[in-house]
């Protein structure tokens, strides 16, 4: 089973680049710059309505045709970091906005820098209106890692498809894939829940 | 290049687009119909038919799409049903899509004020009349937004029928560039583009509507 440790490494490799992806365009895209602004939201649209395969199969094949050789794990998390940021671009977005202007006012105010302000002030309360949503993008990429067997046996589905090819009994072994999966996804709901209650405390 | 890019794009648009768009309008109209049903359903509070339908939207939710994928097409004929291709993406597509369907159409009615219901049966309505003619009408206008975005999470999704030999749009470019590889960056971009034309303006009509609704 050791494509089941795969799976969870590239799942938190994965939630450490959505998040930088997320935290930084989010940024943009709420930045007073109009250059920013419309890079961002270009980028955010474009990847997130259209389909992470498609683009697994870019990073891994189409790069190989121009002599960029990306190893099959490395683009494939490139892709997934890529498509699940842009929805998280999107949704801190929103959480960004949500958050009251007397904050910003107040901590400029305060001789905050903008930075500061984004950093200390906008941002830990955009990530606490945006945590249910943003979870739910953290599951999906766990569960989307699954694509990344379209292009090698890596992750657990990749050395399922394999097993299947030489034993030839199929539907329990898909059964046993569906169950690593939704443990895995009921532990990770479970985390994200906690962490809501605990940051609960400091809110409205 | 040139030559047999033109003749790759042809096939994609005159052959895998339409079943790309097949296999995606089947499925979102077997999610509405199926989360209609599953939605309304748990309205009732019924014990046994609530935790038979949790069960399966966090089933269908907590697994993996491609998995559910492989499952249809290449686990249920061991186990006595078989099913072609497009049919097995369909099927895939659509349980994985009413699922998701009957959490938006159980959010939506609960949206709706308790009082309606009351009003409804005060009239002398039964439950099935109160709920065709006073809850849904007016849960249906905030269905609309969530659903066109799992419209467009569909049409996303058809792609893994590519991995069950589908002859979508990806899969007809992944056979076109076997014999000719220098068409990967062409052909996928001219994809891209695609998708992004039929998911763009259902995602932003379905932000659109949402803010107006809000």
């Amino acid at each position: 089973m050791w494509g089941g440790f795969w799976t969870l490494e590239i799942t938190l490799t994965g939630i450490v680049g959505v998040l930088i992806v997320g935290i930084v365009g989010a940024a943009m895209r709420t930045s007073k710059s109009a250059l920013a602004r419309v890079l961002a939201t270009a980028f955010a649209e474009f990847f997130r309505n259209t389909p992470p395969l498609v683009w697994i199969y870019f990073f891994f094949f189409a790069l190989l045709g121009i002599g960029i050789k990306l190893p099959a794990v490395v683009a494939g998390t490139l892709a997934l970091v890529f498509y699940q940021g842009a929805i998280a671009i999107e949704i801190l977005r929103a959480g960004i906005e949500a958050v009251a202007p007397g904050q910003v006012e107040a901590a400029s105010a305060l001789g905050l820098s903008p930075l500061q302000q984004f950093t200390s002030i906008v941002l830990p309360q955009a990530f606490r209106i945006s945590l249910p949503a943003l979870g739910n993008n953290l599951i999906s990429l766990l569960k989307n890692t699954s694509l990344i067997s379209a292009i090698g046996t890596i992750e657990i589905t990749g050395i399922a498809n394999d097993i299947i090819a030489i034993k030839l009994s199929s539907a329990e072994l898909y059964l046993t894939l569906g169950a690593f999966y939704l443990i895995c996804v009921f532990i990770m709901s479970s985390l994200i829940r906690y962490a809501e209650r605990r940051l609960a405390r400091y809110g409205s | 290049m040139n030559a047999n890019y033109l003749a790759a794009i042809r096939e994609v648009l005159v052959q895998g687009l339409p079943v790309t768009l097949e296999v995606s309008i089947a499925a979102i109209l077997i999610a509405i119909g199926g989360g209609v049903v599953l939605g309304v359903l748990r309205t009732l509070h019924n014990r046994a038919l609530d935790a038979l339908i949790i069960a399966y939207v966090e089933l269908l939710r907590g697994i993996p799409l491609l998995v559910l994928m492989f499952f249809v097409f290449f686990g249920l004929p061991q186990l006595g049903f078989h099913f072609a291709e497009v049919p097995s993406a369909i099927i895939a597509l659509g349980l994985w899509g009413a699922a998701n369907g009957a959490e938006i159409v159980r959010g939506a009615i609960l949206s709706i004020s308790a009082g309606q219901a009351q009003a409804g049966a005060a009239l002398g309505l039964s439950w099935f009349q109160v709920m065709v003619t006073v809850i849904l009408p007016q849960a249906v206008r905030r269905m609309i937004p969530p659903f066109m975005s799992l419209f467009v999470a569909t049409v996303e999704s058809s792609s893994l029928a590519a991995l069950i030999g589908v002859k979508d749009i990806v899969e007809i470019v992944r056979l076109r560039v076997e014999n000719d590889p220098a068409l990967w960056i062409p052909l996928l971009l001219s994809i891209l583009l695609i998708y992004f034309f039929i998911n763009y303006p259902v995602s932003i009509a379905s932000q659109k509507l949402e803010k107006r609704l809000a």
